[in-house]
């Protein structure tokens, strides 16, 4: 055990885990996904493939390797293979700095023979790569010139997620903007006007949308002054009044909803599916596809839907954080435990949240009808852009004027309750000035146009029509 | 003391060997895409291939540690440029599936062009004395960057934001400024006509 | 997360250990299907599908621009989001550390930053950029 923990570092076993329990989750998120369409529309769901239709996931990921993968003769060869590689590549990629479960601790001691020059470089020989080495090592020796030896005592600690970089959430941004290539190339590639246009209407959905996301990022990356997600979490792991978690949905609603309409539009999915609007273009930009190269496109949707649904729990629903699951070393730093188990427990409640987060996905698609083109347009570009800089600048004010005043926020740099408050406000004032401002700006012009397609019920006489029109 | 593998003891030397690797593979996913682009003959697989090249090059700064420098060429370049590349490349060629056949004297053209650059980069590689001790390494957090690019840089920071304006106001007369309104108006009673030629 | 664990240097191997899983999850798969798979073809298998219609014309041709309008005001508010994220990393440190006048001179820079954005936001407003029709 003490030889896996020195040789093979924790983020491995991790990175196996999280992409094994990625993709079986997306396996069954299709099944309840079905369920609850089912549910919505008063019907069973399927329940024939085992209890309650629980192998329901195996016959459709069997289904997809045994099916034939057939590309038509007019697509493009290359391009039409890489498209939905592309896309499942980069979700796989996405998930690398998603803070599962804090930072752990550990404590070991080594005997090593002979007596030691520097304990330090002892201890740092047998840290596992990529841990930290915490204070200075402890050293006993014992024996005489021949039998001594020297039992060093070391702390290191390392972040229980795959990967601890510096441009955190900003990865995830960056990695997020590469899924695009897959809808249009795909859509280019298959050679078909409804993939095209599939594809053209999902790229411009997912651009518009990419900067309300990222500027409701920034809403909550210039509170804490980190782009690490992991500080983010520890961050908000207080209470105020002693029982209300710090989470930032107290702090940001308004940011939080951006947030939440962004990533249904990344995901491309109902409201927002102008790109597969079935009874427009038949599948979208996979009409195509068949077999495992539509199944990868339909597993990076769902894996996509994961990792912004994470990425939303550690901005704004304290990630980990559940009472009972602080840290157990250091009051001002509760994300650092000695327990591997509680480090566990924390990414089993970190993914909880996520469930509860694709839950509102869910319940979303089977609600809402599909917006129109320019519909979804004018939401980004009219008023969720305007809105989420606004915001910002909101957030940045009222930083300025209440952080110097507020000794704690000083102090640890925590959002403490009374600029909790002030923030809350901030943001219920800005709501009241938004609904006013769009009570002034003009309206969007009417787009949905009358095309007098010859037999339609708009296509009457000219007599019909009055002159004015 | 038990053999190790990835233990920071080895920090060095397997650190360095896999940042060679990772390097030699950036390198070659940079410039053989990069070849791509340039032989290639259908105009959307070029546009394809440079998605490639840039991410190969973010690759190569993410191995610099300049992990800023490498998430804004994934955000900007590979993702906003190359849309508009991709964009552009399938608007405006009729059939982008038309091949392009070059003729002789342009290859003579580019090809001779090409030399003289590579000439001129070999030369100034092997004439450069790069200082190889004084190789950066470690780490450069983001607020780092933030210090001096709001400290010292601040002027350039705000004439960037001048220089953004100019971009959109261009861009936005661009995108709308030969049409006036009463054109629109008469181009929209017109119904049929442009609508029905273009795929929306 | 303590600050020794947030200025550790970043170890990117982990990354790598994704690339390495990602390639493999993907190529097997595709690999797998395309061997497991059957394949049988024909004329009318292998034509576009176009709702079950003999295809009509060709995908390669015209679309309409406001999809080209769209990516070239997404490309240059894009720039502008990525200076802002400098920015937001030290402005909380400076607000909580630094003098007040230090905070307001950020806060100026990027009220001014903001500004000129917005200036160029209702200029294309005006000019009927987001008007999708």
């Amino acid at each position: 055990m003490s030889w896996i923990e020195t040789h093979i570092p924790a983020w491995v076993f991790i990175a196996f885990i999280a992409h094994g329990a990625i993709l079986g989750t997306v396996a069954y998120l299709i099944l309840l996904e079905r369920k609850i369409a089912a549910w919505t529309q008063d019907r069973l769901g399927p329940n024939r493939v085992g209890p309650f239709g629980l192998l329901q996931p195996i016959a459709d990921g069997l289904k997809m390797l045994l099916k034939e993968d057939y590309r038509p003769a007019d697509a493009d060869p290359r391009l039409f293979t890489l498209a939905p590689a592309l896309m499942m590549f980069v979700m796989i990629l996405s998930i690398a700095v998603l803070p599962w479960g804090g930072t752990k601790q550990t404590t070991r001691t080594i005997q090593v023979a002979g007596t030691i020059d520097s304990a330090t470089a002892v201890a740092e020989q047998n840290t596992p790569f990529g841990a930290t080495l915490i204070g200075t090592p402890i050293v006993q020796t014992s024996g005489e010139d021949e039998s001594a030896k020297s039992t060093i005592t070391y702390t290191y600690r390392y972040a229980f997620q795959i990967a601890n970089l510096n441009i955190g959430v900003l990865y995830i941004v960056a990695i997020l903007s590469i899924s695009v290539y897959g809808v249009v190339v795909g859509g280019w590639a298959s050679n078909n006007k409804y993939s095209f246009l599939g594809g053209l209407r999902a790229t411009a959905n997912m651009i518009s949308y990419e900067v309300p996301l990222g500027l409701s990022i920034l809403t909550i990356v210039v509170m804490y002054g980190s782009l690490n997600l992991a500080t983010i979490v520890e961050a908000q792991s207080h209470y105020w009044f002693g029982v209300i978690p710090a989470w930032n949905i107290f702090t940001q609603p308004l940011a939080f909803f951006l947030f939440l309409t962004c990533i249904h539009a990344e995901a491309n999915r109902a409201p927002f599916d102008i790109a597969e609007a079935e009874q427009e273009l038949v599948g979208g930009y996979h009409t195509e596809y068949s077999a495992m190269r539509f199944g990868l496109f339909f597993l990076s949707e769902y894996a996509g839907m994961i990792t912004t649904s994470a990425v939303c729990v550690a901005l704004f629903f304290g990630g980990w954080h559940l009472p009972g699951l602080g840290g157990n070393v250091d009051p001002a730093h509760p994300s650092v435990t000695t327990s591997l188990v509680v480090c566990v427990l924390r990414a089993l409640v970190f993914f909880v949240k996520t469930l509860i987060i694709i839950g509102i996905f869910m319940w979303v698609r089977w609600s809402l009808p599909r917006f129109r083109f320019d519909q979804i347009m004018n939401l980004a570009w009219r008023a969720m852009i305007p809105m989420a800089l606004v915001m910002l600048l909101v957030t940045a004010t009222t930083l300025y004027l209440f952080g110097p005043h507020d000794e704690a926020f000083r102090a640890t740099g925590l959002i403490t309750w009374k600029m909790a408050v002030a923030l809350l406000i901030a943001n219920a004032v800005m709501l009241v000035i938004i609904a006013a401002g769009a009570a002034l700006l003009p309206a969007a012009p009417p787009t949905n146009r009358r095309v007098r397609v010859l037999g339609s019920r708009f296509d009457q006489a000219p007599a019909a029509v009055p002159a004015t029109a | 003391m038990s053999f190790s593998v990835l233990a920071q003891s080895d920090i060095s030397d397997a650190a360095n060997t896999a940042t060679a690797v990772l390097f030699y593979l950036f390198a070659i996913m940079a410039g053989g895409s990069a070849i791509c682009v340039a032989v290639s003959r259908n105009i959307v697989r070029t546009a394809v291939a440079l998605l490639f090249t840039l991410t190969g090059v973010a690759g190569l700064y993410f191995l610099l540690n300049a992990e800023f420098l490498a998430a804004v060429q994934l955000v900007v370049y590979a993702g906003g440029t190359l849309i508009l590349i991709i964009f552009g490349v399938m608007l405006t060629s009729k059939s982008p599936f038309s091949r392009f056949e070059a003729k002789l004297g342009e290859v003579v053209i580019a090809m001779s062009l090409a030399c003289v650059l590579l000439f001129a980069l070999v030369m100034g590689i092997v004439r450069t004395t790069f200082a190889t001790d004084e190789f950066p390494t470690g780490n450069y957090p983001i607020d780092r960057l933030g210090q001096v690019l709001l400290g010292d840089y601040l002027v350039p920071f705000e004439v960037v934001s001048v220089l953004l304006l100019a971009v959109m106001i261009g861009a936005a007369y661009l995108a709308k400024g030969r049409r006036r309104e009463g054109e629109e108006g008469a181009a929209r009673s017109g119904s049929l006509s442009r609508q029905a030629r273009e795929w929306s | 997360m303590p600050p020794d664990m947030e200025d550790a240097p970043s170890n990117w191997l982990p990354v790598v250990l994704l690339i390495i899983i990602g390639v493999g999850f993907v190529v097997s798969n595709i690999v797998a299907s395309l061997i497991i798979g059957p394949s049988r073809t024909g004329p009318g298998k292998a034509a576009t599908y176009e709702s079950g219609m003999v295809p009509v014309g060709d995908t390669r041709r015209r679309f309409n621009v406001r999809f080209y309008i769209v990516a070239m005001i997404f490309l240059v508010i894009d720039v502008d989001i990525i200076f802002f994220y400098p920015w937001a990393t030290i402005f909380a440190p400076v607000v909580r550390t630094g003098t007040p006048q230090q905070g307001a001179a950020l806060l100026i820079s990027l009220l001014i930053f903001v500004a000129l954005l917005l200036v160029a936001y209702a200029y294309a407003w005006g000019k009927g950029v987001f008007r999708w029709d």
